[in-house]
């Protein structure tokens, strides 16, 4: 337990250093590098001291699924600050206390802009591409998580889409 | 081996139990009653686990990996709850197979889905923000503790450029 939680911490520690050395430029890098630097703690902490955790099983099997499970929350919990709609909405009513009129938080989060905004950065990303007006898979990497995500809404939701 | 196989079968009845809940009737506030039911289970089954003779421990040790495990599906839920615009996107173009689909269609499928509108909603659904007389909108009370630690990162963060 305490190798797991340590690890968790040089995630941390290694992840916030690495984003602010690229002064935000790298955001998803930094969070794979702070996986990574984490994970190696981790194994290399069960290879010094097997004794601490007692067992292969416990060692190599459970800590480092700890490890990643903890890693995830870690992850969503700082993508949510930079991706979540409803946590920049949030925060743009906040900055205004003596409220902010519908209109001006229609112009600020515009639903047609966000949506262009999405297409040109998958479009960037290589993601999606455009031929002749029309829009088509280029690079599958995204697929397979659209697919478990809109599966587990059938099997959990019964729906596979908030507006239906 | 056993800490591994016990934490993974509380899990197991936690998500047996969410998805009857689910199929009877859905709940107003889904994370709140997630947090619940994932809460009661841990609690059921360690005070079994205890009267049947582990270690205090070893018990609190489990707690918190069957934590880790449950917070990581409360956040994957998240996503089911409400959908992702680029997820959205990814399997509508994964459907239309390599004929892709025209931009026109495209613009009418977000047009269907104010991604926008509906995180303002659950906003105002979960009484984080109200609407004034005067068609403002404003904060209600103080900041829920888990919307002050994102915008605390956030800070800590400095700016993201890209990614997230």
């Amino acid at each position: 337990m305490t190798f797991t939680f340590l690890a968790l911490a040089v995630n941390v520690i290694v992840q916030v250093v690495a984003v602010r050395l690229s002064r935000g430029a790298h955001f998803l890098r930094s969070v794979v590098i702070g996986f990574a630097a984490g994970a190696c703690f981790l194994v290399a902490s069960e290879l010094a001291l097997p004794s601490v955790s007692g067992s292969f099983w416990r060692g190599f099997v459970a800590n480092p699924i700890w490890y990643a499970a903890l890693s995830y929350c870690y992850f969503n919990f700082i993508n949510l600050g930079q991706s979540s709609i409803r946590i920049r909405i949030y925060e743009e009513i906040r900055r205004h206390p003596d409220g902010i009129p519908a209109a001006e938080l229609d112009r600020k989060y515009n639903e047609a802009l966000l949506m262009h905004m999405r297409l040109e950065r998958l479009m960037e990303s290589g993601d999606i591409g455009l031929s002749s007006g029309r829009y088509f898979i280029r690079r599958k990497r995204l697929v397979p998580i659209a697919m478990i995500i809109f599966q587990m809404k059938r099997i959990v939701l019964g729906k596979e889409s908030e507006f239906e | 081996m056993d800490f591994l196989i016990t934490t993974v079968l509380l899990y197991i009845a936690a998500l047996l139990v969410h998805l009857v809940v689910w199929r009877i009737k859905l709940p107003k506030y889904h994370t709140r009653a997630l947090l619940r039911i994932f809460a009661g289970v841990g609690l059921f089954g360690l005070s079994i686990l205890r009267c049947r003779g582990l270690s205090s421990a070893a018990c609190f040790e489990i707690g918190a990996f069957y934590l880790s495990l449950a917070l990581c599906y409360v956040i994957t839920y998240s996503a089911l709850e409400g959908d992702s615009p680029t997820l959205s996107l990814i399997q509508m173009l994964s459907q239309s197979g390599k004929s892709g689909v025209s931009a026109v269609d495209v613009d009418a499928f977000l047009a269907a889905r104010p991604f926008i509108r509906a995180r303002l909603a659950a906003l105002r659904t979960d009484a984080l923000v109200a609407v004034d007389e005067d068609g403002k909108y404003r904060i209600t009370g103080r900041p829920p503790k888990l919307f002050q630690l994102v915008l605390t990162f956030r800070k800590i963060f400095g700016r993201i450029q890209t990614g997230g």
